[in-house]
């Protein structure tokens, strides 16, 4: 059941992340053109604004986020730790995946809710086209649904890891992450 | 009461190694809950978690990691150092001086000082070690050097400045040009001070015609005119730094592509480290809205800004002691986490002192600097030590006479504002 959700939870990671690439290039690309064609056509792409700043931009943080985690790619101050011993160290892991879970699970209530209500509601952000309100609230409650399974995963491996003895989820490695 | 307790719970977070982003998130959301309940935390986590990330501005992050990503991919930066040792090699202490300069040009490229230490130990400390330097001074000028990024645009310590300061990113961008030449040169005047008190700890280089000088630069040419470009569009007004940053990153990957070095394996490697930087960059400054608004709401900052400006002492001693809280924190925390925790506290207090926000950016990154090669924890050492495999003790050591300079060059800038303040002030 572990190694299932493991696998499950890795290929969602990669999933995401993959959309989170194609959205970073495409920032590139319409931006790139965007200038390009402002300059030399005097005819810049009037909705490069709003989709870059409603869609594309939460898709590059939400959808990397669980995947960054895994790659212990998150910035940490490992000053104490390095001299915890390791049940100090999973109970801080512990505490601190299982806070971090609570934020996120709380976000997927909030933005799956409203997306809900605003999909329902046919609701859209009124610009040079009409924007559907509901797909930046999907992106973060997927997310943070993503990353809050992750960490809550992390909180039960390293609490069983204390109880039991066995190391059931890796101490995150050392250095600045 | 409350303020301090959730202040508290930060630093206990933070001391036991859960991430800088989390951390500020889990004080931030305890504060708010503990303040107002559950209705003010889900309405500040309904806006804050979208508003954060969904800024246009805010894409100058990952599209400037992403045109480093691409340079480094090309193979630019090895040759950065070749090129300036062939350049300056003859001189006393020359590998020391081409480790500024690369340092400075790989600064430049990347606008992270780690990356920029740990490529500069892996081409310059062997090759100084080979021709007979004191090691120490080779791991200090390193360790120093990369700190370089922090400010030489594009800077992205400096854009999470303008981010969180609510401060005009290009005018930023464009003051940290002078003072970046001028850290440079005092890395520069240090290694020239120390070689000329003992000879023997850099021995000099072979020498090159000018010929070959010219054709060192066969190889970077094109990483000087990409650079050249970004930074001069910025300051001409044609190009805002979000725009002139997607453009730096396409004519990195242009580039790139024309030198044969991007497959499809290549891209999606650059990419995806660039996704997982911002990313990491992204959470920081979530968690800092967060803690933000808790901060707000308690009021502590408005309180702050008036005891210090109650206070009977002249502003160059508040600046002083800030410069002293900074480089403090720079032994201990990374540079965002410095900037996104203390900008929205003490930059109102220097404003409350008539200095300029601007300046005041460009300093704290200079103090930041310093911190990054202090002991107990500055990344920079850690860094050194780690990829050129010396011991920590000897780059600390090494890297001491460059913290001396390093605060003559932050009384300079205290002193003379208009170092800073030049330049972005004749921005189109």
């Amino acid at each position: 059941m572990t190694m299932f959700m493991g696998t499950a939870l890795a290929w969602l990671d990669r999933a995401l992340r993959t959309v989170g690439i194609v959205c970073l290039l495409a920032v590139m690309v319409i931006v790139f053109c965007d200038v390009g064609a402002r300059y030399l056509m005097n005819a810049p792409f009037p909705w490069s604004y709003e989709l870059i700043g409603m869609y594309l931009m939460p898709a590059i943080f939400y959808f990397a986020v669980s995947d960054t985690l895994a790659a212990n790619h998150h910035i940490a101050v490992d000053l104490l730790r390095s001299r915890m011993p390791v049940a100090m160290i999973r109970i801080v892991e512990t505490l601190g995946s299982a806070a971090m879970a609570c934020v996120f699970m709380a976000l997927v209530w909030l933005f799956f809710g409203s997306a809900f209500e605003k999909f329902r509601s046919d609701s859209v952000v009124m610009g040079v086209v009409e924007w559907p309100s509901w797909i930046p609230d999907f992106i973060v409650g997927l997310g943070s649904l993503l990353v809050g399974v992750r960490l809550l995963g992390r909180a039960a491996g390293h609490l069983l890891s204390l109880l039991t003895g066995r190391a059931i989820v890796e101490l995150p490695s050392s250095g600045s992450r | 009461m409350l303020a301090a307790f959730v202040v508290a719970l930060l630093f206990l977070l933070l001391a036991g190694g859960i991430p800088v982003g989390f951390a500020l998130s889990i004080a931030g959301v305890v504060g708010l809950f503990a303040h107002g309940g559950v209705p003010l935390l889900a309405g500040i986590l309904s806006t804050t978690s979208l508003s954060t990330v969904s800024s246009y501005e805010l894409i100058s992050i990952p599209m400037f990691i992403l045109m480093a990503e691409f340079v480094i991919l090309s193979g630019i930066a090895d040759s950065l150092f070749k090129s300036a040792a062939i350049w300056v090699g003859r001189v006393p202490g020359g590998l020391a001086i081409a480790t500024a300069l690369s340092g400075a040009g790989f600064g430049a490229i990347s606008g992270s000082s780690t990356a920029a230490a740990a490529t500069l130990s892996a081409t310059s400390i062997p090759a100084m070690l080979r021709q007979g330097y004191e090691p120490r001074l080779a791991c200090g000028v390193v360790a120093i050097s990369g700190t370089l990024a922090m400010l030489i645009p594009p800077s992205i310590a400096l854009i999470i400045f303008g981010i969180v300061a609510d401060v005009s990113i290009g005018k930023l961008l464009i003051g940290g040009i002078v003072p970046g030449v001028l850290v440079t040169f005092t890395i520069v005047l240090t290694v020239l001070y120390l070689v000329w008190r003992n000879p023997a700890h850099a021995p000099r280089g072979p020498g090159y015609t000018f010929a070959q000088k010219l054709a060192s630069l066969k190889g970077v040419w094109a990483m000087i005119v990409l650079l050249g470009f970004v930074t001069g569009v910025i300051y001409a007004g044609i190009a805002t730094p979000t725009e002139a940053s997607a453009m730096g990153a396409a004519g990195a990957l242009g580039i790139a592509a024309l030198l044969g070095r991007l497959g499809p394996k290549q891209l999606h490697t650059a990419a995806l480290n660039a996704l997982r930087s911002s990313c990491m960059i992204f959470m920081i400054l979530l968690g800092a809205h967060i803690f933000g608004y808790f901060f707000a709401l308690t009021g502590v900052t408005p309180r702050l800004v008036a005891g210090v400006s109650a206070l009977d002492v002249p502003p160059w001693a508040v600046i002083t002691v800030i410069i002293a809280i900074l480089v403090v924190l720079g032994c201990f925390l990374d540079q965002i986490a410095i900037l996104v925790l203390t900008v929205p506290v003490m930059l109102p207090v220097v404003m409350a002192l008539g200095y300029d926000p601007i300046w005041f950016g460009v300093v704290m990154i200079v103090a930041g600097e310093v911190g990054m090669v202090t002991p107990p924890v500055g990344l920079n050492a850690f860094v050194v030590a780690r990829y050129a495999n010396r011991p920590l003790s000897e780059v600390f050591i090494g890297a001491w006479p460059h913290v001396l300079a390093h605060f003559v060059l932050i009384a300079v800038l205290v002193a003379i504002p208009q170092l800073v303040l030049w330049l972005p002030s004749r921005m189109q």
